[in-house]
């Protein structure tokens, strides 16, 4: 009599944990495309179930072509963000050192976030060409704003209290900055790389869309303009995996990075 | 009995007509009146009064980290201030201790100590742990080095704070509230242990509270202050022999004391 009503309490606990709950929600989907596309008839062409996506991408992880694009995309990617995260930091820090500077610069800063970055990416092939160029260039503007303004923000944030201190101990500008600053603004540092690392993902995909003839991007638009949607989705699929593997990279580096108490 | 010798060339902090004005766009406000005071060698002086009245900007002035308006700080005899810049040879004279102990959230204890060492790269690295270890220890903290300042009670980052600003063996500690967020019992507890620090160490040391209890308990020396706009009112010198027991606060003349100046502090506040 008591068994009933115990096992629905761990079955609605085990419901809410994300462990349980984000799989069945995502398989819920995949039925839920799977149905669309059995009840409504969809054209492979636009639509594919999600049973021939599947296959496709497994064909794909046995290409050695396939694992050679996805190479080229993730050295791109990578590069690029190593790119924003160097002069994205630096920026920020050089931003942080005077209220005035700042006010100055303000203006171009945000001229340069709102317009669309990725027009430039016909010009960034006209000057550098097809090779890895332009991509990577894309890849570390896209991200270079939210890292320089996160680090902006994490060294604005350090409370007065630890100003004066620093200021009783006597210390230099660089003491400050190395001591106090960097430490304190290295968790809204490592928030600015996370989404930085996505952006950098979208900058390189878009360029390749635009240029070249390597990288999934490329991949893919080569596969939509032959027609084969099920493969376009594949891709998809696949970028969206390296995606969260570039993201969880990030995420390691912070845990390792990031100290305990902060 | 700390020495009651005033001469002006050895007292460790001197106020000459100290004053601060802040400038609040067109209406300039006053935080404190030219106020003078002598602090003497080894002396415990408690600035008390209620909230806005200048104790902090002060404090601040005294610590070189907010330039007095007019007026001149002399530390034995040195002026701390110089064309609108601080004698930072004067500064490692002093420790500063604040409501908010101001730990770095991702030091140890330990290296929280160390950093006013480590930055003014006073001792070699090797002989500094000890360092840390022993000014742990002074404060009753001994057991906490290797913790981090969010797994320690409120008391027992004041007291790791408290040995920071005295690692590199200031002559003056100056105190702004430090016990201000703490629960009764701690409170009492490192009173006692502040107390028992000045007795060893002979430090002259300046603490700011708006508790009277705190102050009569602490204090040679009362400096009453009153608010709108912020002015020293009165100093009034508290004769209990050291040290002073914790059952101290029953008796009467500690009552007495404490009723007088809760009285005068009552008249300052009506007549603000
Ligand atoms: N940075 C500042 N700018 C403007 N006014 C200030 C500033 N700091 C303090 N004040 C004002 O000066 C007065 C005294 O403040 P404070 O020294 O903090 O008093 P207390 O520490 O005794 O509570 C208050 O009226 C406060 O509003
Ligand atoms: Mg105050």
């Amino acid at each position: 009599m008591t068994a009933a009503p115990d096992r629905k309490v761990s079955l609605w606990t085990a419901l809410r944990s994300p462990w349980v709950a984000t799989p069945c929600l995502l398989a819920l989907a995949v039925l839920g495309w799977d149905a669309f596309v059995a009840a409504r008839n969809v054209s492979p062409f636009i639509l594919p179930a999600p049973r021939p996506v599947l296959g496709e991408w497994i064909a794909l992880l046995r290409d050695a072509r396939a694992w050679g694009h996805t190479g080229m995309t993730a050295a791109a990617t990578i590069a690029g963000f190593l790119l924003a995260a160097v002069f994205g930091v630096s920026a920020g820090i050089l931003l942080s050192l005077s209220k005035t500077l700042e006010r100055i610069a303000k203006p171009f800063v945000v001229a340069f976030q709102v317009f669309p970055k990725v027009a430039l990416i016909p010009l960034f092939v006209v000057w550098m060409g097809f090779g890895p160029g332009p991509k990577v260039l894309t890849a570390a503007i896209l991200p270079f704003y939210p890292i320089m303004m996160n680090t902006l923000l994490g060294i604005r944030s350090v409370p007065d209290g630890f100003h004066d201190i620093m200021s009783s101990f006597d210390a230099t500008c660089l003491q400050r900055l190395r001591r106090l600053e960097i430490p304190y603004a290295l968790p809204f540092i490592f928030t600015g790389f996370e989404v930085g690392i996505v952006l950098a993902l979208v900058g390189t995909v878009v360029a390749e869309f635009v240029s070249g003839s390597s990288g999934l991007g490329y991949l893919l638009v080569s596969r939509i303009n032959s027609f084969e949607t099920a493969q376009m989705f594949a891709i998809v699929l696949h970028l969206c995996l390296l995606g969260l593997a570039l993201h969880a990279g990030v995420a390691l580096l912070r845990r390792l990075v990031v100290p305990r108490g902060a | 009995m700390p020495p009651t010798l005033a001469d002006p060339d050895h007292a460790p902090i001197v106020l000459e007509e100290v004053a601060k004005t802040f400038d609040a766009g067109q209406a300039a406000s006053s935080a404190l009146l030219p106020s003078s005071l002598t602090i003497r060698d080894g002396e415990f002086v408690v600035f008390l009064g209620p909230s806005g009245c200048g104790k902090t900007t002060l404090l601040r002035m005294i610590a070189g980290l907010l330039e007095p308006t007019s007026g001149r700080i002399l530390m034995s005899g040195q002026p701390l201030w110089e064309d609108g810049r601080c004698r930072k040879e004067l500064l490692r004279r002093l420790g500063l201790v604040f409501q908010d102990a101001c730990l770095f959230p991702w030091l140890t204890i330990e290296q929280n100590v160390l950093v006013p060492l480590s930055l003014r790269g006073h001792l070699p690295r090797r002989e500094r742990a000890p360092v840390a270890r022993a000014m742990l220890a002074l404060v009753g903290a001994a057991d906490i080095a290797a913790k981090l300042p969010h797994e320690i009670s409120g008391g027992m980052r004041q007291r790791a704070a408290i040995a920071r600003a005295l690692s590199y063996d200031p002559d003056i500690l100056l105190m702004d509230e430090p016990f201000g967020a703490l629960d009764a019992i701690s409170r009492e507890a490192l009173n006692l242990e502040l107390q028992a620090l000045w007795l060893r160490s002979r430090k002259t040391m300046l603490l700011v509270t708006h508790s009277i209890a705190e102050a009569v308990f602490l204090a040679d020396r009362i400096v009453l202050f009153t608010p709108g706009p912020g002015r020293i009112d009165r100093i009034v010198e508290v004769p209990f022999p050291r040290p002073r027991a914790p059952g101290l606060v029953f008796t009467q003349p500690f009552q007495d004391t404490v009723r007088g100046l809760h009285e005068r502090l009552s008249a300052l506040m009506e007549r603000a």
